[in-house]
């Protein structure tokens, strides 16, 4: 196999969050937002995050563009850490990154047009002061917006125009690495395909890399390449997209896959459904050994000791859980 | 196949909302119906009229700007349109109650679990006295699945979580005795599993209760896993109607057809496109007199622009109709 082009690389990445000190400043307790993370995006494909609010997903997400800066834990873009970056590099390496939001009417600014918003972003960035007109035009096309449209303001435009939009702001100074924090889920239905239709093929076009947090496995599913499962600022599973629905392994991963309800009647009725009892525990008073062990089927004593570590189980489908981890070695 | 009793039954609803940009036309003649111990689940798009037509069968439309400017709303065999303010009240909670989109907002925040649940015991049952309500409450709040009822009921909204906050809207319903409950996007601000958790609550209550539900939601996969009977709406119409079944394994209508084909499946095949609804949901202050789905129809042919808006039509199963001129599927031309 040809070696792998890594273009990130989040290495035990933590995020803790003061919530409580003490009269004298010293921090008595900590949200432990995001706690040893690890994965890898490869140049070119999409990395799925998924994972029920509150799990971490966003956060992660902050860390990688160093909106956040990690507790611990290295970021590798191209191979050179930034978690540590100054503020000048950062400004240099967020062209390349950048960030899609979940409202789109929330992060436009309402005052300005569409193409004034284009044009904002590209004019941060190193380009040629004659055609600044053309490039919006141009940025306006690759999204598949009418090249009318720059002159009008967000609040004259549709969800999915507004989301097509942000996508177009974000490809002005022509990124590499693109973050998606649940761009598609305030969005309806039928326009929810188009939108991700759109990301597909300009993945295909531009040779764009894409960070995809969602909490709706189905979306996640059909545009990712690998997947990751976040529970409680966990990774718990890795796996292709494709073994997501064929062989999750987690628990919770096919409790969470149990819980999403398909569209084929047939196989609905005939689905085996697992209810999780009770909700998640809150980030600040995490359980002891395995995060998921208070609402697992299957718990025993080592998962209520020891927090499982990520283990392949075959074919770089990597999982944390004690009992899994047992079966298949 | 047994004969249901019928416990609402709307004809031909129509609610307008009068604005500076012309008349809003959010429920165009909207006819359904709901049996005993039955979930029924409405489907459509943010705008389409969904919602608006729930508020139109409890009153509760503001006006101005809307008005309900006709039709009737069978409910336990009495007319609801004919009744008086007074005599609505008295049906809201009691004989319909609403569950909202988000619980956070439909509680109020200053006051405990407790004291809304008890307020409305009281509103509805004059004479229960105060110990009476609080004891009834912390039923209701048991029966809903919240462990420690008790101390919950001190609790005030922001204390607890959203699933719990939406169990406790629930709890409210069930308190009351309602016959039937609208659930209005009910599980849209929830996570997937604490979805599956409000929505199998909301199924036991059939069971239990004998209260049947409406399910308004654009989420189809719910709708598949939970509803007996579907209705589709587009730009404030019913476009199609029928059994889960039949519309998700033989739908008829283009919109459906797209709405089904649009939405990412967790057993397709990966690479498969997803096929989008072209363009945007119509304008409801400016729907043509043809078919509000032709701009967007990929089988729009002349005749449906021509011809007056299609109405609901019976096809081929029965208890399944559709309003389009064409038959799509079969690929006549019947209508």
């Amino acid at each position: 196999m040809a070696e792998k082009d890594i273009l990130l690389k989040v290495c035990n990445l933590k995020m803790h969050f003061p919530v409580e000190k003490t009269m004298f400043g010293k921090v008595t307790s900590w949200v432990k937002a995001v706690d040893d993370v690890s994965f890898e995006v490869e140049r070119g494909k999409t990395f799925g995050l998924v994972g029920e609010s509150g799990c971490g997903k966003t956060t992660t997400g902050k860390c990688v563009l160093r909106i956040n800066k990690p507790t611990e834990g290295q970021i590798y873009y191209k191979g050179k850490d930034i978690s540590n970056a100054t503020a000048a590099e950062l400004k240099e390496i967020r062209r390349e990154i950048q960030l899609i939001f979940q409202d789109p009417y929330g992060s436009l600014d309402p005052r300005q047009s569409a193409g004034s918003i284009i044009r904002e972003a590209i004019v941060t960035g190193p380009h040629d002061e004659k055609d600044v007109s053309g490039r919006v035009k141009e940025l306006l096309e690759t999204v598949e917006l009418l090249p009318e449209m720059a002159e009008r303001y967000p609040h004259e435009m549709s969800g999915g125009q507004r989301q097509r939009l942000g996508i177009a702001r974000a490809l002005a100074c022509n990124p590499e690495l693109i973050v998606c924090d649940e761009p598609v889920s305030a969005l309806d239905v039928s326009i929810q395909a188009q939108v991700i239709n759109l990301f597909s093929s300009l993945q295909e076009r531009l040779g764009l890399t894409y960070v995809f947090i969602a909490h709706d496995l189905a979306v996640v599913r059909h545009i990712a390449d690998v997947i990751g499962v976040m529970y409680l600022g966990h990774i718990v599973e890795i796996m292709d997209a494709g073994e997501i629905y064929t062989n999750p392994v987690h628990p919770y991963t096919k409790a969470l896959l149990s819980a999403v309800p398909i569209t084929d009647y047939y196989v609905e009725k005939q689905r085996q459904r697992i209810l999780l009892e009770g909700e998640v525990p809150s980030p600040i008073n995490a359980p002891s050994g395995c995060p998921f062990h208070p609402r697992c089927a299957y718990a025993t004593d080592i998962c209520r000791r020891e927090n499982p570590k990520l283990a392949d189980v075959g074919g770089g489908h990597r999982v944390a859980c004690h009992l899994c981890a047992k079966d298949s070695v | 196949m047994e004969e249901k009793k019928v416990l609402l039954d709307v004809k031909n609803l129509r609610t307008s909302f009068f604005t500076d940009a012309g008349e809003v036309k959010s429920v165009n003649d909207v006819s359904f119906h709901v049996n005993e111990k039955e979930v029924v689940a409405v489907v459509g798009e943010s705008g389409s009229g969904k919602s608006v037509t729930q508020l139109s069968v409890l009153q509760l439309i503001q006006s101005p700007p809307g008005k309900i400017l006709g039709g009737e709303v069978w409910f336990d065999g009495e007319n609801l349109m004919n009744y008086s303010k007074k005599q609505m009240c008295n049906v809201r909670g009691n004989g319909i109650s609403m569950i909202f989109q988000e619980p956070m907002t439909s509680l109020n925040p200053v006051y405990t679990i407790g004291n809304q649940l008890t307020e409305v015991l009281r509103a509805h049952h004059k004479n229960m006295t105060k110990q009476e309500a609080w004891k009834r409450g912390v039923e209701a709040l048991a029966a809903v699945g919240i462990p420690d009822p008790e101390a919950r009921m001190k609790n005030y909204p922001f204390e607890m979580s959203g699933g719990m906050r939406q169990r406790a809207m629930i709890a409210i319903s069930v308190a009351c005795n309602s016959k039937l409950i609208v659930a209005d996007e009910p599980t849209t601000a929830l996570d997937v599993t604490t979805q599956a958790q409000v929505m199998e609550l909301l199924l036991s209550l059939v069971e239990k209760n004998g209260t049947s539900i409406i399910v308004v939601t654009h989420n189809l996969g719910l709708v598949t896993r939970y509803a007996d009977r579907i209705y589709v709406m587009y730009a404030g119409r019913i476009v199609e109607s029928g059994t889960t079944e039949m519309l998700l394994t033989n739908p008829r209508h283009p919109y459906t057809l797209g709405l089904l084909a649009s939405v990412p499946k967790l057993d397709s095949d990966r690479d498969e496109k997803l096929i989008p609804i072209e363009g945007t949901p119509p304008n409801l202050a400016n729907i043509p007199e043809y078919c509000s789905f032709y701009p967007r129809c990929p089988y729009a042919c002349e005749e449906c622009k021509t011809k007056k808006a299609p109405t609901l039509r019976p096809i081929a199963e029965e208890g399944h109709f559709m309003a389009c001129h064409l038959d799509v599927v079969k690929g006549g031309q019947n209508g």
